[in-house]
């Protein structure tokens, strides 16, 4: 089937918001709409050439995906240091219910890293038991996604001799809503605070459909504590999980731009399974 | 315990510099001395160290000492194990 790529601006609740919808060049032939939540900071950006790859794939299969940069990200307007959680779940609700709308078609949220967690957000605000979820390599937990990003600024400094923050001191100024710049992000206070307090568990609805792919560099390692109490915890709200793992590199924080066939091949199949 | 040849492994995996790090030895310095060793990578490796060996390393203990050489980081790790 003729895949086509469309980019376009709409207007979010504060900022003009960038979209790319990739689909079937005949959207009569459109059976899903798959919406795409991406991963935070440098993370969106290395992972995004997968994205799109993914999105050309279920295009010919004839699943629609649309690609949002939320407000201050990618080639949204706005900027990072004023990115507010709840303005990013209520732009992804505005387009949720727009294209539901619009097509009236079976929707799958599909959220890559700290991406799951306004996935799952999304989900419980506007969607159904019958709407699948969509998980590449999930961040259960905020906290855990911003004390990456606080190593990073560590370590940064670190190599530059530079001891004018440590971690400590970095979530001090966090929590007095001060605005720290990591990595070439400005994070302010508020949004530290709405990331660090979600964990995926806690947000999802009971009875949902999980589809659950994660890359690992060795796929015979064994499976970590922590993720088997996850499942089960998911288990534990009746909730389906379709898990897979394949092997390949950590794409999202890599130095090169890297390439895992087998994440999309598995991807494509586990959707139209679901489908 | 643990040795220069998990720690090469998981830095060859990480940097995505699988060969050249095969060559690594304890002496080996990182930090300043490879170049795809930025702080993106110091964070990566200390993941993947944590994946791998099942720890937790605690705010207080990134330092930067620990990644000077893969000898250094092993010690590091040695020490949390």
């Amino acid at each position: 089937m003729e895949v086509q790529i469309q980019a376009f601006f709409t207007q979010g609740r504060r900022q003009k918001l960038f979209n790319v919808l990739v689909s079937p060049a005949d959207m009569q032939d459109c059976r899903a709409i798959v919406l795409f939540i991406p991963a935070l900071w440098d993370e969106m950006n290395h992972s995004r050439h997968l994205v799109t790859a993914q999105a050309r794939l279920l295009a010919a299969e004839g699943i629609a995906t649309l690609i949002l940069d939320p407000e201050g990200t990618g080639d949204s307007y706005g900027d990072y240091a004023s990115a507010d959680w709840e303005i990013w779940l209520e732009d992804y609700v505005d387009a949720l219910e727009h294209w539901s709308a619009h097509y009236k078609l079976p929707v799958i949220l599909w959220g890559m890293r700290a991406g799951a967690l306004l996935a799952g957000e999304l989900l419980n605000r506007c969607g159904s038991n019958e709407t699948p979820l969509l998980l590449w390599n999930p961040v259960f937990d905020g906290e855990s996604a911003l004390r990456e990003m606080i190593r990073v600024k560590l370590a940064g400094q670190m190599m530059g001799n530079n001891q004018s923050m440590n971690m400590k001191t970095i979530r001090e100024s966090l929590k007095n809503g001060d605005t720290v710049t990591m990595a070439g992000y400005s994070i302010c206070g508020d949004f530290a605070g709405k990331l660090t307090a979600r964990k995926l568990v806690d947000i999802l609805p009971a009875r949902t459909t999980v589809i659950w792919v994660d890359v690992l560099r060795n796929c015979l390692a064994k499976e970590s504590p922590a993720k088997i109490k996850l499942k089960k915890q998911l288990e534990d709200m009746d909730s389906t999980i379709r898990y897979s793992k394949v092997e390949g590199p950590s794409f999202w924080q890599s130095v090169e731009l890297e390439f895992v066939p087998d994440l999309l091949s598995t991807t494509k199949s586990e959707l139209l399974q679901v489908l | 315990m643990t040795d220069t040849d998990e720690l090469k492994n998981i830095i060859g995996d990480v940097l995505g510099i699988g060969d050249r790090a095969q060559t690594f030895t304890s002496n080996t310095e990182l930090i300043g001395s490879i170049p795809e060793f930025d702080s993106m990578a110091v964070v990566s490796v200390l993941t993947a160290i944590e994946e791998h060996y099942g720890i937790t390393i605690e705010d207080d203990e990134i330092n930067v000492d620990a990644f000077l050489t893969v000898g250094s980081l092993a010690d590091f790790v040695n020490d949390k194990l």
